[in-house]
């Protein structure tokens, strides 16, 4: 317990705002959404960092003379870093908070984070919404819980960090050469002590959008760029080999891991041997299936389990022979389809250290998916890793479960090239799920035998629901990922078959779980998984013209037009 | 090769001709025919899938002004219901 605590109080937290030029209005409503915090326990330091603005240095001159303010002042410029590290130093309280020299925080927030952090957590974080020019609030960020994975490709904590001073120090503070991204940095750092954060799925911070401001800026080149050597750095630290590239989307990086090995992956295909017409042409699924990734991929060891029913016609297993030759086990299934027992079948004459398993129904689309998914399963705590499967027109089939008071496919149908909806962006990262589908998803064999395999009481839907609660409720993460991606030719009216039986079976046994997604948000639409806001929610339009969309669209009819 | 086996190959051969045409190019030409109606069926598809994606998105967007506009309108409506309740109640106090 602390010293605080003991004597009746709440911690002392210090609010650390850096300050160089601001409009002067916007510093006005800073400083007074400060000091109107219901926390009494709090103190507001305040760097000017070479401000030239009069207006402003007068500013500062009255809130220095105020109980619990404390100004301090650089002669000149030093960046955000060298001021935020001053005002670190100055800061006495348990906890730092941080705040722009241009934001609003509710009146609340400080006592909300507080209580949030309680005694176990070291790192607080809200969602957050952003300021319009014209005082109107807009675009607002329903975060998910902590992501680390997320959180390499994309900061999106940002606002509004409440943190234990202490661990903020271990952490090494802030850091010179990542001015723009100093926060990311930091929280990088800060996950690499502790995974002790804890979110508040409130809106308790308003970022202004303003021309100040970075975050309004679309010409930031310099602040992607920090962020990058920041994501790059921080996996140096940790002992990974990889490289850091910058997306097409501001703000996201892709993370491409170096392989240590190549250990034997068992592709695992259920099968009967099923034929249909995709793209015109009559197609055997599994045959294609398997040349597809002999043909494609550049990860090259495999050994193919294929599980086939009694019926599965002779020319099918014949051709499987003369495209895999000795790398093919043909597992022989009797009895009524049941896909969990299959693949359990499949599971245990698998001899691969990971198990891929892959619906007969898909076609591998990107040549390195398989390198980008055991490049994941050399991280010890990630068991799962799935990618992106897309219909055969190209829309998303398959972006991560969400569990939202019923299972989904994260953003099924949107246009597979698509990033998602904004501000997140989830379709263009790298993040944790609580599921994805056994369609197309390595698994370490050890975990696999580990959590029972999946559940024969689910022969149809939800198996892999089922897989990945009990994956994760075994202490594993599971990582979706848009750098892996196949082709999956499933019915779209698929789930207009799914049995009630099936899915009360898994709400029984997952109640808690199918209604508290971590990676999505209380604050987004129930029974979806397009991050629609609840009602009114949703803030006003985003600055930027949200008319690409129809753009896009009107491209899209004069394309088709012949 | 009894004779009878090598008129039955030549009529084999003269009858698959026939199929192919005046020309052994058209061979050739099916094949690449095959393939470009593979190509334009896939084609088609994903500018169908495009349009399917857009379309997509913009029902969630649809939503989200549905859902703001409804929210927005019970607003104001009990607004004005609260607003047009004083002012009676004001009314009636000083009539009354």
């Amino acid at each position: 317990m602390t010293a605080d605590a003991t004597a009746g109080r709440s911690p002392l937290v210090s609010v650390l705002t850096a300050v160089h030029d601001p409009e002067p209005e916007h510093l006005t409503a800073c400083l007074a959404s400060v000091r109107a915090q219901t926390l009494a326990d709090h103190e507001h330091i305040v760097v000017d960092d070479g401000s030239r603005r009069p207006e402003v240095s007068e500013i500062l001159d009255v809130v220095a003379t105020r109980p619990g303010v404390t100004v301090i002042r650089r002669s000149d410029s030093g960046g955000i870093v060298a001021a935020s590290r001053d005002a670190l130093e100055a800061a006495q309280g348990t906890f730092v908070a941080l705040v722009d020299h241009d934001d609003v925080i509710e009146p609340d927030a400080l006592e909300t984070m507080v209580a949030a952090l309680g005694e176990d957590a070291d790192v607080a974080y809200s969602d957050h919404d952003l300021l319009r020019p014209d005082g109107r609030r807009a675009t607002p960020l329903f975060k998910p819980d902590f992501s680390p994975e997320r959180l390499r490709a994309q900061n999106y904590i940002t606002h509004f960090l409440v943190a234990r001073r202490d661990a903020v120090e271990r952490a090494g503070g802030f850091a010179d050469g990542y001015d723009g991204a100093q926060d990311h940095d930091l929280l990088l750092r800060l996950s690499e002590r502790t995974d002790r954060f804890v979110h508040v799925p409130r809106i308790l911070y308003h970022w202004r959008q303003a021309p100040t401001s970075v975050s309004s800026s679309s010409t930031k080149p310099w602040a992607f760029e920090a962020g990058r050597r920041a994501v790059a750095d921080h996996l140096a630290r940790l002992g990974v080999d990889a490289e850091v590239r910058e997306t097409a989307h501001e703000g996201c990086y892709r993370v491409v891991r170096a392989l240590a090995a190549e250990p034997l992956v068992s592709v695992i295909i259920p099968t009967r041997g099923s034929a249909g017409r995709e793209w015109g042409a009559t197609r055997v699924y599994v045959v294609e299936a398997v040349r597809s990734l002999i043909e494609r991929s550049r990860y090259r060891n495999f050994e193919f389990v294929v599980v086939v029913d009694a019926d599965t016609p002779p020319a099918v297993r014949h051709a499987l022979h003369d495209l895999t030759g000795d790398s093919l086990r043909l597992v022989e299934f009797a009895g009524p389809f049941n896909f969990s027992e299959k693949m359990n079948a499949g599971a245990v004459a698998a001899s691969g250290e990971l198990l891929l398993m892959l619906n007969d129904d898909t076609e591998l689309i990107e040549p390195t998916s398989v390198d980008v998914l055991v490049a994941h399963l050399q991280t010890s705590d990630v068991a799962m890793a799935s990618g992106k499967l897309l219909y055969a027109d190209g829309t998303l089939q398959h972006g991560g479960h969400v569990y939202n008071h019923s299972v989904n496919h994260a953003l099924l149908g949107w246009p597979g090239d698509s990033p998602g909806p904004r501000p997140l962006l989830p379709l263009a990262v790298e993040r944790e799920c609580s599921g994805v589908t056994a369609a197309a998803a390595l698994v370490r064999a050890s975990v696999y035998r580990e959590v029972g395999g999946f559940p024969p009481d689910l022969p149809l839907n939800y198996n892999d629901v089922d897989f990945c609660l009990k994956v994760r409720a075994a202490g594993h993460r599971i990582i979706w990922t848009p750098w892996a991606s196949w082709y999956h030719f499933e019915s779209r009216t698929r789930h207009s078959v799914l049995l009630d039986e099936e899915y009360q079976f898994v709400n029984q046994r997952w109640h808690y779980e199918l209604n508290n997604d971590p990676y999505y948000n209380q604050n987004l639409l129930p029974d979806r998984a397009d991050w629609l806001e609840r009602p009114f929610r949703s803030g006003a339009p985003a600055l930027e013209p949200t008319s690409g969309l129809l753009k896009r669209a009107a491209d899209g009819v004069r394309r088709a037009r012949p | 090769m009894p004779p009878d086996d090598v008129t039955e190959l030549r009529a084999e051969i003269e009858r698959l001709r026939r199929l192919v045409g005046p020309s052994e190019r058209s061979y050739a030409d099916l094949e690449q025919d095959l393939l470009a109606a593979r190509d334009a069926a896939r084609g088609a598809e994903a500018t169908a899938g495009s349009l399917r994606g857009q379309l997509a998105q913009m029902h969630v967007e649809l939503a989200r002004a549905r859902q703001d506009q409804d929210h927005l309108q019970r607003a104001i409506a009990g607004g004005a219901r609260m607003l047009t309740g004083r002012i009676g109640r004001s009314v009636r106090a000083r009539l009354f």
